[in-house]
């Protein structure tokens, strides 16, 4: 049978097509055809922020002064929300409260990290038959970008990072476009599109077309072959990519003026960020950014204080207030959550709170999010939901939501199974109220 | 730590000497840390072992671990230890079963129920830890490997002496009664596996090395026997297994009689009656190299090896052959293209973990990454070798070909690369545009 698309043009008819100018195989008019699907998909964006490691609650988003010697080291302050008070070392975010809403009655029971930050970052619990995709990866088989533009970046937010993404069953070809290095460090450059070391503009199109010219077997082969098509549509994007001036200068972060750095922080972290809201700005549909270190089982105090919480709060209330002031926020969801939260009991160990799954706090805000609200609480000293509880399959589900996936949505995986994008989970509804 | 390469060389020591396939999985379903000698003796043997892995990676390839008959490392490994973890890894590696589906509830689509999933799990119950000194029980989780010197090293395997509420049934079989104090149960799953008539033990070998040659089982995916997913040519796969089973499970016999076969030769040209055909062996399908070949190629054309780190000793730095740990959690280095080219995790025994399709990081990683610019810049790599030798630029281009494609460029082919050399700022980056190409090009990444 020969493959069909949706307007009925098979591919057959699309090589005699040929419009010029592809490589290889011309696929031009397949991107033609992805086009037109990608301009009816919604247009709107997110901003995925991971606390790997587990960012403690009761020292953040939800501080208990009654709770004795649970409490911890700090103190709450006031915010421009008047029922929010949050940690002292917070004074960036306490002035955008009424920019996002804080959930704190999601509730899980995997208490180590990776079962944890798997399901945090898919909306699914770990099983050992089957991977499940990163939200990124499902956005970028959902939602188009322009030629040239990655769907999907991942970024590097600091911390002792361990980037453990996958796109699971969606297979490498919704992978992320890695970003690898540190956007804070002077010369800033990315590794895929490194120019200095790597080749200039005009010897990549000097490689193209050599490329082009002598790469001329197979092409008879293809119209059973799904792997020989891919890695010609690859190559295609990967030269738009390499070639496209929005992407170069999306992470030209040097060309950004002094004051929109210091925003954000000269730091890893608040450099990401403001290069997430660059690349969300040039096309990118999905960023997400990885922000380790938060495991505080020892010195959790004085890591929170000196390392972690600073430079986060910083770069986290910078882009919140960009992303408004540029009129993105409207369209940006940007969702910040660990994979779980940490023991309201102070260990013996050092100072220290230990991994916590019954009760953890999530930011979310933009893309329709109700801001200035806070959703759900713990009892006295943040152990437990009361009242109302959410899982992170319904976190997740209020991430897609917000961005016009459908999160029932079932997929087949590589061997046919059938598989709901995350599907025991429904939309927190205080967030969209 | 080096427990990934304790396995990695057991396995090459038997594989290598070509021990018979069924007496390979002996080794893993009927392992035991004592291997009938005394505790004395393996103690000894444990000790000698820690000593020598003491040192990361500072470990022979002529090692003691890998002339054992046994792996017990099968069963002792972190992920492994768990009973459900052990029944779906054994039935899924030696069986091609995927009996996930049963775990929870009856298999939808094939004959097992939930009642046969328990039954046979039995069998992987049956095994406990203990203290060879003491013969003290041990709860699993305290055993860390031989890298480990905070427990004893001597931890081997003997029989719980606890009478199981459900006993060990096999798969589609009889019942084997647990007897106190009596033969090791294992042996009878074993027996049972390599029996001529057990219906998944050869086929699911020999498929899967059918499915390594020709890119797509004979029931496929490979790993899949069930009864909604039939073999795409059953009597192939008969007489395949029963050849294996003919000549006592020897493994070179099938790889020869696959690689001899007018199928395995046939052309990747299509004609027109069969250029539709993906599964029914028609002609050659054309696939991606592997993560690891790929990065042998790249490595050997270019004459510049890929670094791996430190490797136990008299080891090459080739991606083939390499036990590496956290190939999925690595961004640095040589991780990254076994990862974006789809290298799966050491740990997973499905199939479906293996990906070869194609993606955009792939292509930047080809034709922009720092790592292979370099090797075509290196000083000391076969480039910069040839443009010192080589002064003719048709011979420097014809050998390139040869290096990369295994073949002399064709007149059109040598025209165009003469042409782009010509019009090139000099003649070194003309031909480093040439070699570049050559790797770069569909005849060079995929298997014809």
């Amino acid at each position: 049978m020969m493959p069909k698309y949706c307007d009925g043009v098979s591919r057959r008819d699309a090589i005699k097509a040929g419009v010029a100018g592809a490589f290889g195989l011309n696929l031009a008019s397949m991107f033609q055809l992805e086009a037109a699907e990608a301009a009816a998909a919604s247009g709107k964006n997110a901003i995925f922020i991971f606390l790997t490691g587990g960012q403690s609650h009761i020292d953040t988003w939800d501080m208990k002064p009654d709770a004795g010697e649970m409490k911890g080291e700090f103190e709450s302050i006031a915010t421009n929300l008047p029922e929010l008070r949050v940690c002292e070392l917070m004074p960036y975010l306490a002035k955008q409260a009424d920019k996002y809403a804080i959930v704190r009655n999601v509730s899980h029971t995997q208490g180590a990290h990776s079962p944890g930050q798997r399901y945090l970052q898919t909306g699914n619990q770990k099983i050992p038959s089957l991977e499940y995709p990163d939200y990124g990866a499902v956005i970028s088989k959902e939602h188009q970008s322009p030629r040239g533009v990655p769907q999907y970046v991942l970024l590097p937010g600091g911390g002792s990072n361990s980037a453990i993404y996958s796109s699971g069953y969606l297979g490498v070809a919704h992978g992320p476009f890695s970003a690898l290095g540190d956007p804070n460090a002077k010369g800033y450059s990315v590794r895929a599109l490194a120019t200095p070391e790597g080749l200039s503009k005009k010897q990549i199109e000097a490689r193209q077309s050599l490329l082009q010219s002598v790469d001329t077997k197979f092409r008879n082969a293809g119209l059973a072959d799904q792997e020989l098509d891919g890695m010609d549509k690859s190559y295609q994007k990967a030269f738009d990519i390499l070639q496209s001036e929005k992407v170069r200068k999306a992470f030209d972060i040097e060309s950004e003026s002094a004051n929109v750095r210091d925003l954000y922080g000269r730091h890893t972290f608040g450099q990401s960020c403001l290069l997430a809201r660059r690349l969300i700005e040039a096309g990118t549909r999905c960023v997400s950014i990885y922000n380790g270190g938060w495991d505080t089982h020892e010195n959790n105090f004085r890591e929170l204080k000196n390392t972690l919480i600073p430079p986060w709060d910083q770069g986290l209330a910078g882009l919140l207030a960009d992303l408004h002031d540029r009129g993105l926020l409207e369209n940006t969801i940007v969702w910040c959550t660990g994979e779980f939260g940490r023991t309201p009991k102070i260990n013996d160990k050092g100072a220290g709170r230990d991994h916590w799954a019954r009760a953890m706090s999530m930011l979310y805000a933009g893309a329709g999010v109700k801001g200035g609200q806070i959703i759900g609480e713990t009892d006295k000293t943040a152990a437990e939901p009361v009242g109302k509880i959410y899982s992170p399959d319904d976190a997740a589900a209020s991430f897609f939501n917000a961005i016009g996936i459908d999160h029932l949505k079932e997929y087949h995986t590589p061997d046919g199974r059938p598989i709901m994008i995350t599907g025991k989970g429904s939309p927190i509804p205080e967030l969209f109220a | 730590m080096v427990s990934n390469w304790m396995w990695q060389q057991w396995l090459e020591n038997k594989l290598s000497r070509n021990i018979a396939y069924d007496e390979i999985v002996y080794g893993f379903i009927c392992a035991t840390s004592l291997e009938g000698r005394t505790r004395e003796e393996y103690l000894a043997e444990a000790s000698q072992i820690r000593h020598q892995t003491a040192g990361r990676f500072n470990y022979d390839d002529d090692e003691i671990y890998a002339k054992r008959k046994t792996n017990e490392l099968y069963w002792s490994n972190v992920e492994r230890r768990n009973p459900d973890t052990l029944i779906l890894q054994t039935a899924n590696s030696f069986l091609g079963l995927r009996l996930e589906c049963a775990q929870c509830h009856n298999h939808p689509f094939d004959r097992w129920t939930q009642k046969d999933f328990n039954q046979f799990k039995s069998f992987f119950m049956m095994v406990q830890f203990s203290d060879p000194k003491t013969g003290k029980e041990y709860n699993p989780s305290g055993f860390k490997g031989y890298g480990d010197e905070s427990v004893e090293p001597g931890v081997h395997w003997r029989f719980k002496a606890t009478v199981l509420k459900t006993p060990p049934k096999l798969l589609g079989g009889r019942e084997v009664p647990f007897v106190e104090g009596g033969p090791d149960v294992r042996v009878a799953l074993w027996e049972w596996m390599r029996d001529a008539k057990n219906p998944f033990f050869a086929p699911s070998f020999v498929n899967r090395l059918w499915a390594h040659y020709l890119g797509r089982g004979i029931v496929n995916p490979p790993d899949d026997f069930n009864q909604g997913n039939p073999a795409s040519n059953p009597q192939l796969l008969n007489w395949l297994a029963q050849e294996f089973i003919g000549k006592k499970f020897d493994i070179k016999h099938v790889h020869r009689l696959i690689l001899n076969s007018r199928t395995y030769q046939l052309s990747w040209r299509p004609n027109d009656s069969n250029r539709l055909d993906n599964k029914n062996y028609s002609h050659a399908k054309l696939r991606r190299m592997p993560a690891e070949v790929l990065i042998d190629s790249i490595a050997q054309v270019t004459g510049v090896e890929y670094r791996f780190g430190r490797l136990p000793k008299g080891r090459p730095q080739r991606a083939v052959g390499q036990a590496m740990p956290t190939v999925r959690y690595s961004l640095s280095r040589s991780g990254y293209p076994m990862k974006i080219f789809g290298r799966p995790d050491r740990e997973k025994t499905c199939d479906c973990e293996r990906s070869n399709e194609p993606s955009v990081a792939q292509a930047l990683y080809l034709i922009n990454d720092q790592e292979v610019l370099a090797k075509l810049d290196d000083t000391k790599g076969r480039l910069s070798q040839l443009l010192r030798t080589i002064k003719d630029d048709r011979e420097l281009i014809t050998e390139l070909y040869l290096t990369a494609l295994s073949r002399f460029p064709e007149d059109q082919e040598l025209e165009l690369q003469l042409k782009h050399v010509a019009a090139a700022d000099s003649r070194d980056l003309g031909m480093k545009d040439v070699m570049w190409s050559l790797l770069n090009v569909r005849e060079f990444l995929f298997i014809h």
